[in-house]
């Protein structure tokens, strides 16, 4: 087994809110080989951008080890990480309020050079990254304002390749464009993994976006895995309650008999006061006794992990 | 013509123009649609195709100095086109807008702003109709938050609130514009059964406005499709999803994740949506479209049958002239 890129082991991410403890991410283990894109679904505040995040290390690790390529880095500081966060990059949902307003497209598309001490031509490494994010070089010296959200999203893209990273961790990158848009931007990262053999945390509540482009999904709910494994294979066969459900919400997706079926009532509890043994039991249409009380673990089931009491292997 | 009840909302060749009266830019150039009373119909299209201009045309929400002109736009008899009338939507239509936080008021509890909603002289009658109306959308205990604020409920519970406010008005028809792109999918799945079942239960029409086609499929029986301010075709779902007569239509369908096998490349537009300053003769679809040819480049284009029963835009997919009686001429 070749070590894979990135693993998180059994991360726990800990925020404090109004003097009372939050547990963001809670326990998670994750890996990434090279050259495969692994997608992280889950509803708001299941803590999906935060594990993106703490693989970045863009917060503190609580509990747990990250480590990139074979380098533990849960602990390390900013001058020791530096030349991490050059292999591994971020792109956000808004690419409006990641890019800076005053700066031209070329100056943005420059600064990772300059940051971190790139020395080549500039000009010719931004025209070829703009090249292949298919924004004309004669519009290198226009300002944000000046172009639409799924051009801007793809200088964004451009921006995170500047340094050639191993990694790009994508968080919600097409939530906020148009169908047709976001086809062109899934084009687009399934191209540069082709070419460039990069790897993917793509971070979605877009489960068709995310089996599109992704090897793997992992399913998160209240800070936890609740299902990992062949992104195909769970979307046709979902095993977790959960899962199922998510998978049924989509709209669109399965025959109207079917989805009224599985409809899940209420609402995430909140991760500052978390229900006992199964997070989603309260919403659960299989919850047993032992649901309530006995927290399940990952367990593997054939092709993938799952977090059940109900799913036998 | 069938013997149809007259429709309850009725847009012809609606044309909406924003701006200062020296550069007034026309933000919808040809909607037509129509409604049966107890119907959904959804209206599709993307970023700027006009959708929510035609939702705000119908509500008499347009910016100051907006101008409404076209064939015909009639709400349950009343003519809308009607400068002097334009007031008596009262009653007849409501409102649920995307981001209900933004339209609620943050400083006022939850049963003062229902009680805003709807005429009645009694308060002892309103406070239960208030509490029927929060059940009646799913709420549980609506007593305790008729005295809510906004910010104590989570965003699926204030679109509750939003639908049980248009709900005390018993409109005919309510205006729903994005009203689960907010939402998670799960929530989104929720409010979409509780439409629907409004619907059913109380005989309410609804115009569905989404970018999502999947968000339309799930409860519409009809839908139009936008695109640059025009409605480039309208007919039932399922003709839609199956045979449909607009090559825009077609794209749309096909750029959605959930249409193509895993890995394959999706089906993308080129280029970008015209700018209405942009816009030449011929059809606004015909500068991204593979299969226009020199005639789709001239002359004007109107609505025609289509194959599947509705009608299209699309002069090279429109049914064959003689089955031709929706022929609307743009102005």
């Amino acid at each position: 087994m070749t070590r894979p890129l990135v693993q998180l082991s059994n991360v726990s991410v800990h925020f404090r809110v109004g003097g009372r403890r939050l547990v963001a991410v809670d326990g998670v283990s994750l890996a990434i080989e090279r050259g495969e894109a692994l997608g992280l679904v889950g509803e708001s505040g299941s803590g999906k951008s935060t594990t993106g995040k703490a693989m970045l290390r863009l917060v503190d690790i609580h509990a747990g080890a990250v480590a990139f390529d074979g380098r533990d880095i849960t602990a390390s500081k900013e001058r020791a990480l530096r030349d991490v966060r050059r292999r591994m990059q971020p792109v956000f949902q808004d690419p409006r309020a990641s890019l800076n307003p005053r700066m031209t497209v070329a100056q943005s598309l420059r600064e990772p050079l300059v940051v971190h001490k790139i020395a080549a031509d500039h000009r010719a490494i931004v025209n070829r990254l703009a090249e292949r994010v298919s924004i004309p070089a004669s519009a290198l010296d226009r300002y944000p304002h000046a172009f639409s959200g799924g051009q801007l999203q793809r200088i964004a893209v451009a921006r995170a390749m500047a340094c050639e990273p191993a990694l790009l961790v994508l968080d919600e990158p097409i939530s906020a464009l148009d169908v047709s848009v976001g086809a062109q931007l899934l084009n687009l990262f399934g191209d540069l993994r082709d070419e460039d053999g990069l790897s993917y945390l793509f971070i979605a509540h877009d489960l068709h976006a995310v089996a599109h482009l992704c090897d793997r999904v992992a399913v998160m709910y209240l800070g936890r895995i609740v299902e990992q494994g062949p992104a195909a294979e769970i979307l046709d066969r979902p095993l977790h309650p959960y899962t199922d459900a998510l998978v049924a919400s989509v709209p669109g997706a399965a025959s109207s008999s079917d989805r009224s079926k599985k409809i899940i009532p209420g609402e995430p509890p909140s991760p500052l006061d978390p229900p006992p043994g199964c997070a989603f039991h309260p919403r659960c249409p299989l919850a047993e006794q032992r649901c309530r009380n006995e927290r399940p673990q990952l367990r593997a089931s054939a092709d993938r992990f799952v977090a059940c009491h109900l799913v036998k292997n | 013509m069938s013997l149809q009840p007259p429709p309850l909302l009725n847009a012809d060749c609606v044309r909406v123009e924003l701006g200062p009266v020296k550069r007034r830019v026309a933000v919808v150039r040809g909607a037509t649609l129509r409604i049966q009373p107890g119907q959904i119909v959804g209206l599709v299209g993307e970023s700027g195709s006009g959708k929510t201009m035609v939702a705000r045309a119908v509500m008499g929400l347009l910016p100051d100095g907006a101008a409404v002109t076209g064939a015909a736009l009639r709400l349950d008899g009343r003519d809308l086109l009607d400068v002097s009338r334009r007031a008596r939507r009262r009653g007849v239509a409501s409102m649920v807008f995307q981001d209900p936080m933004s339209a609620l008021n943050p400083y006022l509890r939850i049963g003062t702003q229902l009680r805003e909603a709807f005429d009645e002289r009694d308060n002892a009658v309103a406070a239960r109709e208030m509490a029927r109306a929060l059940a009646d959308v799913g709420i549980a205990e609506p007593q305790a938050r008729l005295r809510s604020y906004p910010h104590e409920l989570s965003g699926g519970m204030r679109q509750r609130v939003m639908i049980a406010m248009a709900l005390l008005a018993r409109p005919k028809l309510l205006v729903a514009d994005e009203p689960t792109t907010a939402l998670d999918v799960t929530i989104q799945a929720q409010v979409l059964q509780l439409l629907a079942a409004i619907n059913r239960d109380h005989g309410m029409a609804i115009l569905l406005i989404s970018h999502d086609l999947g968000v339309v499929a799930e409860i519409a029986s009809h839908v139009g499709v936008m695109y640059a301010g025009e409605v480039v075709e309208f007919g039932s779902v399922e003709d839609l999803f199956n045979t449909a007569a607009h090559p825009y239509t077609r794209a749309l369908l096909a750029s959605r994740p959930a249409a193509q096998r895993r890995g394959e490349r999706l089906t993308t537009i080129a280029g970008t949506v015209p700018e209405p300053h942009e816009l030449a003769d011929g059809c606004a679809f015909a500068p991204r479209c593979h299969d226009a040819l020199d005639s789709c480049r001239v002359g004007s284009l109107h609505l025609r049958a289509a194959k599947h029963g509705g009608t299209t835009r699309c002069a090279l997919e429109a049914a064959p002239a003689a089955a031709n009686p929706a022929q609307v001429r743009r102005p």
